[in-house]
């Protein structure tokens, strides 16, 4: 039999039974298209996050309080280990080859001014914020040494919050209240966006010692920034002996879990991310796998249908001369096809899925890049394939054993 | 040389444990150009024997020779090639392919023989005019008469142009009239040279022919030439 009339065949029988054809196919369509959706997202959401991370200095070590192996998640302001001070910070900046530090301590307030409120994040930070919140001042001015020096009530805000508060007003020299204290407002931030989510034109910054002493009333801090000229992992060890050190931790075999601080790099949390993303992966691996198995078996179903309803045709086809693997390869071929059709129709629907996705994101975040991975498609091609053999070869080797005179009497 | 060769032919069955004899110790010769009917009662084994004689059975003793080839040898590709090259079969309930037009069911056959398209259509058409049918030719099969089915699947059996050509009851499902002409064209294949063996177990239809091999209980009781052939003219 040529291939070209092989293929025919194969494709007429499939016509003939255009819907339940159809049907059949839904299953792999329906499970390659919703592998090549979530790994498109998967890679949006990597990429997304990945460039947020790139935005924080590829030189800067991270400090927080509590050890590694405690839960990460814990950063709010009840369950936030109180280990690290405003001391610690002074001290990482006497180590030679770190060049800025900045401690930064989280809270949370009602905003007030002239009976409009508003419920926002209060940072208290350094001249050396733009570590980690990189954005410029719009106009006024930032917090300054003096300022922390002295526990200065002044108050930088976020565009969004300024807004929100002040409107179109000018807010310089005005007085908010953050808490019972009154600051006054020496400056406006340059709109940044979101970061993690995390909306940042809606903050508002106050000197640390200021948030420490006067509204907190408390000497921890919760985040250490420095940025250093050394190479990061020795930058990390230094780190970590001044602190065992300053903190009487009594470590010398280096046990991270026997520390009351974390110490971290960019560069870890993109290992992280990696870890999290390769896991995400396995995860739609397997929920594809299964979707495919239960496609496949579907396929074998309707393939098993199909050779009982067409026996007659079978022992006709054997009785004018089609041999055992003549009626394999064509039994084989509908089903190859059927997935390969069904994985081309679900590598296109999840395109267009992720493409839909990527515009309606885009809408509400910057940075979410439409990325769908060749391999992936590729790969959803062939394992459709591979999943056509596999679940037709049992249909077909039935259709093929069919003894021709039993087959023709058959009713 | 004769066309077909049977020694000594058995052919047993067994199915769960009962065994069936279908045929014993069955010879026969039959030659080339031989219009040759296979008559009896049901079970008397006439199917089995045509389907030993057409490649779709394997006899369980005795040799089988067609055109001095043992048979009895071949693997089941090579009864496939036999089946497509040498012979053409007809069917009582002529089993066409419902849903595919009498161009298709013609030419499926060449198409196992690896006949390019067009020339499997030319040669298609050919038998196609051979019976008559050349308006129907683009017609489903379902949407066919019986008498018309019949004649594609004599086209179909002849369109390989092969050695032999086996009916099985050819006119079992037909009225008497269309049965008769489906006879005729039998005769009209014979006199072109073709070798027909056709089973049947109606005396008319067995007249046709020039020989009838009469069978009971899986062995020949009688080998005879038919001495009144009945001839039809159509054109009366």
């Amino acid at each position: 039999m040529l291939k070209k009339d092989l293929v025919s065949t194969a494709l007429t029988s499939l016509r003939r039974k255009a819907s339940r054809s159809a049907l059949t196919m839904l299953g792999i369509i329906i499970g390659i298209g919703a592998v090549i959706l979530m790994l498109s997202i998967g890679r949006g959401a990597e990429g997304l996050i990945l460039s947020q991370v790139a935005e924080f200095g590829s030189d800067i070590v991270y400090v927080e309080p509590g050890s590694g192996e405690m839960d990460q998640h814990a950063s709010s302001q009840m369950l936030a280990p109180k280990t690290l001070s405003l001391d610690d910070a002074e001290a990482i900046k006497k180590i030679s080859g770190f060049t800025e530090v900045a401690p930064i301590l989280f809270s949370e307030h009602i905003v007030e001014w002239q009976g409009s409120d508003k419920r926002a994040q209060v940072t208290g930070t350094t001249p050396e914020n733009k570590l980690l919140f990189p954005a410029e001042v719009d106009y006024g001015r930032f917090i300054t040494e003096s300022d922390v020096d002295t526990n200065a009530r002044i108050a930088v805000l976020g565009t969004q919050i300024k807004d929100d508060l002040f409107g179109d007003q000018d807010p310089i020299g005005q007085k908010i209240k953050i808490g019972s204290i009154k600051f006054e407002v020496v400056g406006v931030l340059e709109e940044q966006g979101t970061r993690f989510f995390q909306n940042l034109d809606a903050m508002a910054y106050v000197p640390v010692t200021t948030l420490q002493d006067d509204v907190l009333g408390v000497d921890y801090i919760n985040f250490i920034a420095a940025k250093t000229t050394l190479p990061l992992d020795w930058a990390k060890e230094e780190i970590r002996f001044l602190l065992r050190d300053e903190h009487d931790i009594d470590n010398p075999e280096g046990d991270l879990s026997k520390d009351d601080f974390f110490v971290s790099t960019q560069e870890d949390a993109v290992a992280i991310i990696g870890t999290v993303s390769s896991v995400l992966a396995l995860l739609l691996s397997s929920i594809a796998a299964i979707s495919l198995l239960v496609g496949g078996i579907g396929i074998m179903n309707i393939m098993l249908v199909s050779v009982t309803e067409r026996t007659k045709e079978i022992g006709l086809r054997k009785a004018i001369g089609a041999t055992y693997g003549e009626i394999l390869r064509q039994f084989l071929l509908e089903s190859v096809i059927l997935t390969l059709v069904g994985g081309l129709v679900g590598v296109a629907s999840g395109v267009g899925m992720a493409f839909l996705t990527y515009i309606i994101v885009r809408t509400q975040l910057d940075g979410w890049a439409f990325s769908v991975s060749v391999n992936s498609i590729v790969l959803a091609v062939i394992v459709a394939t591979v999943v056509g053999i596999v679940f037709g070869i049992y249909p077909a080797r039935r259709a093929a054993k069919l003894d021709p005179i039993e087959a023709l009497r058959y009713e | 040389m004769s066309l077909i060769e049977l020694k000594n032919v058995s052919k047993v069955y067994e199915n769960g444990g009962v065994v069936t004899k279908a045929l014993t110790g069955v010879d026969l010769k039959i030659e080339k150009g031989e219009f040759v009917a296979l008559m009896g009662p049901s079970g008397s084994g006439k199917s089995t024997l045509m389907h030993i004689l057409g490649f779709l059975d394997r006899l369980s003793s005795g040799e089988y020779f067609f055109e001095d080839k043992d048979v009895s040898k071949f693997d089941d590709d090579k009864l496939a090639h036999f089946r497509r090259d040498q012979v053409g079969f007809i069917f009582q309930f002529f089993n066409l392919l419902a849903d595919c037009t009498v161009l298709e069911n013609v030419a499926l056959p060449l198409i196992y023989a690896e006949v390019a398209h067009s020339e499997r259509i030319r040669r298609a058409k050919e038998a196609i005019e051979a019976v008559g049918l050349t308006p129907r030719t683009d017609y489903l099969a379902n949407r066919l008469s019986g008498g018309e089915r019949q004649r594609v699947a004599i086209a179909r059996a002849i369109v390989n142009e092969p050695t032999v050509i086996f009916a099985d009851e050819p006119t079992g499902n037909l009225d008497t009239k269309t049965g008769i002409m489906i006879l005729k064209f039998l005769q009209d294949l014979n006199k072109e040279g073709h070798t027909v063996i056709m089973v049947t177990h109606e005396q008319e239809a067995a007249e046709f022919s020039g020989r009838i091999v009469r069978l009971r209980d899986g062995q020949i009781i009688s080998d005879e030439k038919n001495g009144h052939v009945r001839r039809e003219d159509f054109s009366k």
